[in-house]
């Protein structure tokens, strides 16, 4: 039964105009973000991340990748919110933007859903906080609004530029 | 002997009342006002075909919530209507109105240290009072009753934000109203206001709100009524700045018209009748272009929706509002 619910919203999501996007969701505070499935990589459990002495405030860290060092982020902190404690939820997303290959910190990780580009809408253009750009829409989804996240934005040219010179 | 504060803050609306109705303003003709924005002739041809469409819509929400017996109150009465638990309005403008003095050094009206000391302070325990207080049945008659009537109108939401007109000072213009005019007050956290029922799109409870990051305090976030995502706004933040953070949610919300902006309500007093002349209408946008007056015997802000639309549309918070019209006072 929830299989042909499942079919049969996306037959459903298909049929209107747009292109059907899948996007991994991800739980931080209260809300559901959304990050496009292409540029996630991996999403790990927690691990110890080692901090960077003289890193910048965002930065919460670095962990070790199969050899590969991966800066990872503080996303409460970039998306404005409180800091909370690590719990067995909490997940390290392996993300590859346009300029690297960086690590977010997020409280859990949902699922893979399939969105049409129609569904989307864009959020108001309130604010001047840089931290407003990083939200590129939002969309229904079972009866909640997902927000969704363009993390080529999630820092400047700069910090991008100083996170690979860690 | 000294005046007490409470003697000092009813002196100073006096006058602040005294000196806004004695300015010698005429309402504007309807055949004489334009459109609040500035449009082109199609657009303002379109714009007041959809505005026929929605009065008819809205006239039957209007129908619908005058039917409710709470609703059923006649100008006369609605002149000897007490409001032991609202806040004092003039006061709150005021406060604006000192910003608006610090912003700028064009402004018109009146400003005192005794109102604007009265509107930094919204006591708790009042606003408290004034939700405790509210007659739950008719509330919520009221609004499934208009959530009913009013919910086939925002199937064109999207499509009317997109052609949200550019904001314009020098073009606004004030509410182009019949002689009389059906009007819903409706209070946020204590403060009374007014709205013409024919700007309305609709009265809604809702269940969640998603709260966006980077936004200003005024914006409380997204909420999706039946399948549209509507912004509400927090109505007393909005207005004044230095009103207190909302701890819990706005029971209701107050769509403007077709658009996806929504204000926050604690509670619905129910719709009324009112004349033309009952309102002290403004000529100038000044430093609140989304005041059209102020209801005469109700001593409450009649809000100007197509202007607080444009403004919302654009993100502007009072202080930005300052900026852009202080010139304008």
């Amino acid at each position: 039964m929830a299989n042909e619910n499942v079919v049969a919203a996306s037959a459903g999501a298909a049929e209107k105009d747009g292109e059907l996007k899948r996007w991994v969701t991800f739980q931080l505070d209260k809300e559901m973000y959304g990050v496009n499935v292409m540029q996630v990589r991996e999403v790990l459990r927690y691990t110890d991340i080692a901090p960077v002495p003289g890193a910048p405030a965002y930065v919460l860290g670095i962990i070790n990748l199969r050899g590969n060092v991966v800066t990872v982020i503080d996303t409460r902190m970039r998306f404005g919110l409180q800091s909370a404690d690590i719990t067995d939820s909490t997940r390290i997303m392996i993300i590859e933007s346009e300029k690297q290959v960086i690590g977010i910190l997020v409280d859990s990780v949902a699922e893979v859903v399939d969105l049409n580009t129609a569904d989307i809408d864009e959020t108001p253009n309130v604010g001047t906080e840089e931290s407003a750009k990083f939200i590129c829409g939002v969309c229904n989804r079972e009866n909640e609004l997902l927000i969704l996240i363009d993390l080529n934005k999630l820092l400047s040219e700069e910090e991008w530029q100083e996170v690979a010179n860690l | 002997m000294p005046l007490s504060h409470h003697d000092k803050e009813a002196q100073t609306l006096l006058t602040y009342f005294q000196q806004m109705l004695a300015e010698n303003i005429e309402p504007p003709a309807a055949a004489d006002t334009a459109p609040v924005m500035q449009q082109t002739a199609a657009e303002a041809d379109v714009s007041s075909q959809e505005m026929r469409r929605d009065g008819q819509r809205t006239e039957s929400a209007a129908m619908q919530l005058s039917s409710t017996p709470e609703s059923k109150l006649s100008p006369r009465q609605l002149q000897t209507l007490e409001r032991p638990k609202t806040q004092s309005l003039e006061a709150l403008l005021s406060s604006v109105e000192t910003a608006a003095a610090v912003a700028a050094t064009t402004v018109s009206e009146p400003v005192t240290d005794a109102t604007a000391c009265v509107a930094a302070v919204v006591k708790p325990a009042q606003v408290q009072a004034a939700i405790e207080s509210a007659p739950q049945t008719q509330t919520k008659t009221a609004a499934q009753q208009a959530s009913v009537t009013t919910l086939q109108q925002n199937t064109e939401v999207q499509a009317q934000a997109a052609a949200e007109p550019l904001f314009d000072p020098a073009a606004w213009r004030n509410l182009d109203t019949l002689s009389e005019f059906q009007t819903l007050f409706f209070t946020a956290q204590g403060v009374r206001f007014a709205v013409p029922l024919i700007d309305l799109g609709g009265i809604f409870e809702y269940d969640k709100l998603t709260t966006l990051f980077g936004k200003p305090e005024w914006y409380l976030g997204m909420t999706d009524i039946r399948g549209h995502k509507i912004n509400v706004v927090d109505t007393l933040r909005w207005v004044s700045p230095d009103a207190p953070q909302r701890e819990d949610k706005y029971p209701y919300i107050i769509a403007l018209g077709q658009s996806r902006w929504a204000l926050g309500c604690d509670e619905l007093e129910g719709n009324r009748t009112i004349a033309r002349d009952a309102v002290k209408w403004r000529q100038t946008p000044g430093s609140r272009p989304w005041l059209a007056g102020i209801v005469k015997d109700e001593r409450c802000a009649l809000l100007h929706v197509q202007a607080l639309i444009a403004l919302f549309g654009r993100g502007m918070g009072q202080e930005q509002i300052l900026h852009d019209f202080a010139g304008e006072a």
